[in-house]
């Protein structure tokens, strides 16, 4: 079965006056069909960087792909024309960003915010668009879809623009959805709704996520496997239940003992020492290391992602045989 | 849009300037129609003042003044009109791809636009139109090209940093181009500003193409406010309202746009905004 999103070995860098970001370092992940996979780590730790690499949207003056491939239902990414790469974004893959207050244009109705994909990629015009819009609008579950068609986006609710997002990002039906931290700027009750929204569309639709965030809970409640990211590269990656039950690398044991839990005494919260590292200057070796409670001599040398138990892997000498 | 006539309506100076400008607007569309006289015709006497036969008086040549300016404010709202549209069209279009692009193509056209501004305008525009000859076509894109730097500059300032927003990024991300990123998704949101420069433009057209006319450059084929202006330098001490009349259309509708625009422009200001 040919996965729907495959990097291998990706690699970008981020150039700056102070010198050479690696901000990706060598990330090797793999969404399958119809897949829920979460990519999770601190702010700054890569996570939105993998994602605008895949969507080949960084800023082409300061960041550039170094190496490796991404692969879109076989198909290699990183060697595309621009032009050919905007045939790719909103039709095969599309992402939903974290604010949904600025990511809609102020100035446009959300019934052409939604037709431009549509218009570009499908070629729809005049009534067969006005019903496809109305058809979006109506899986994201929006009661009155003609109203919010001719809405501008300060009309409308928080919930209400992020599912509308959802919609623009689906019209496609693409095999791939990345999510960057779709809920964020959201309230509880409404991150619920625009969740379960998104779940159900995906089902129907069959395209998969790559779901970016920092909330263990989201990533408990809708995704099937979990990459763990560090500093530009991927520290662990396990099943959704093998990564609560038992974390293996330090820093997702670190990352998981952070997070408040109605299962366990408020005593038992954690805080991780220190901050994700200057990627300019990064610590040899594993860059967990100076925050690292297990620390050893070997953890100078990289760590390479080390197999435990069937579906899980680490990457941390702890686990070497 | 109610939001926006309601507050355009708290600015008296501004509603005037508008109610100047619909007028000359209607005045030039429906002219022809109400003219008493052929503006061409000698109608009466040479040089009659303003009495209940000729509203504005005759010029030296006995043709009716009122009927002239009529026409003249057809020739002069549709010079103005067109010069501002051709400067706008080519401002817009090279400042927006200016900021979009930046890098070279910013550094290539923003020269261009610099080398315009800093030329005199006026002794340009006379250089040329002497070259060329007095046609209003040739004075028009005369106009057009030598005003298009400044709505330029602003179109690039605005671009520089709409490109930057959110939803700029988004759109990329549904493999939008980029001819539809720029002028469908960034434009709208530069139109305020933009439209403020369009209508101050409008006013300098009007202006430059009367000074060429008043000088006698300019297309003597039609009557324009400038032309009357230019017949008038002659017969100013003996009949001053062969002068008076256009003078004050210039006057008044240059006026009003530049009341307009500043209104407008105050209204974005939402410091300047009473409620």
């Amino acid at each position: 079965m040919t996965a729907a999103l495959d990097i291998r070995g990706l690699r970008t860098e981020i150039r700056t006056r102070a010198g050479t970001m690696q901000v990706i370092d060598d990330v090797s992940l793999r969404v399958d069909p119809g897949e829920a996979v979460a990519l999770v780590g601190e702010s700054g730790c890569g996570k939105s960087m993998t994602a605008l690499s895949v969507m080949r949207l960084a800023d082409p003056r300061t960041v550039r792909i170094t190496g490796g491939q991404v692969l879109l239902d076989g198909k290699d990414l990183v060697p595309l024309s621009d032009d050919e790469m905007r045939d790719v974004r909103g039709r095969a893959i599309s992402m939903v960003f974290q604010d949904p207050m600025t990511f809609l244009n102020p100035v446009l109705n959300i019934g052409t915010q939604i037709g431009n994909p549509l218009r570009r990629h499908l070629g729809l015009r005049g009534a067969a668009l006005e019903r496809r819009v109305l058809e979006l609008l109506e899986l994201v579950r929006i009661t009155d879809p003609r109203q919010v068609a001719r809405s501008f986006p300060h009309e409308l609710s928080g919930g209400m623009r992020q599912r509308v997002l959802i919609a623009i990002a689906l019209t496609c039906s693409p095999k791939l959805l990345i999510a960057d931290e779709p809920t964020t700027a959201l309230d509880v009750t409404i991150q619920a709704q625009v969740l379960d929204v998104l779940k159900t569309s995906l089902r129907e639709l069959g395209t998969s996520l790559l779901l970016i965030t920092h909330n263990m809970g989201i990533v408990a409640g809708m995704c099937d496997r979990v990459y763990v990211m560090y500093a530009g590269r991927i520290a662990e990656e396990a099943t959704v239940d093998d990564v609560f039950a038992a974390p293996k690398h330090p820093y997702t044991q670190g990352l998981l003992g952070s997070v408040l839990r109605h299962d366990r005494p408020p005593a038992s919260f954690t805080v991780m020492g220190g901050s994700v590292p200057n990627l300019i200057d990064p610590p040899a070796g594993c860059r967990f290391r100076p925050r690292c409670p297990h620390a050893m001599d070997i953890c100078h040398t990289d760590p390479p992602l080390i197999p435990v138990g069937d579906n899980q892997g680490a990457a941390c000498w702890l686990y070497r045989q | 849009m109610q939001e926006f006539i309601y507050q355009f309506k708290k600015n008296r100076v501004a509603v005037a300037g508008a109610v100047v400008i619909a007028f000359m607007v209607l005045l030039a569309i429906i002219g022809p129609a109400i003219a008493p006289y052929s503006p061409y015709a000698f109608v009466g006497p040479a040089m009659q003042p303003p009495s209940p036969q000729f509203w504005m008086g005759t010029d030296d040549l006995g043709r009716d003044v009122l009927s002239r300016f009529i026409y003249g404010t057809r020739i002069s709202m549709i010079v103005g009109f067109l010069a501002a549209a051709t400067s706008v069209i080519l401002g817009i279009t090279l400042g927006a791809v200016s900021g979009y692009f930046g890098g070279l193509v910013d550094q290539v056209l923003m020269r261009t636009a610099e080398l315009f501004q800093v030329l005199p305008q006026f002794f340009l525009a006379l250089v040329l139109v002497a070259l060329f000859g007095s046609s209003y076509v040739i004075i028009i894109l005369v106009i057009g090209l030598l005003s298009w730097p400044s709505v330029a500059r602003l179109a690039r300032s605005e671009f520089l940093t709409l490109r930057e927003r959110d939803y700029v990024l988004s759109v990329k991300a549904l493999g939008l181009g980029v001819g539809r990123v720029i002028f469908f998704e960034i434009l709208p949101n530069a139109a305020p500003a933009l439209i403020v420069a369009a209508t101050l433009q409008f006013s300098l057209a009007i202006l430059l193409e009367a000074s060429l006319s008043f000088i006698g450059l300019g297309d003597a084929s039609y009557p324009s406010w400038g032309q009357m202006l230019n017949g008038a330098q002659q017969v100013f001490r003996r009949a001053w309202w062969v002068a008076f009349f256009p003078g004050l259309g210039v006057f008044l509708t240059v006026a009003a746009f530049n009341v307009v625009g500043d209104g407008l422009n105050d209204m974005q200001n939402p410091r300047l905004r009473k409620l």
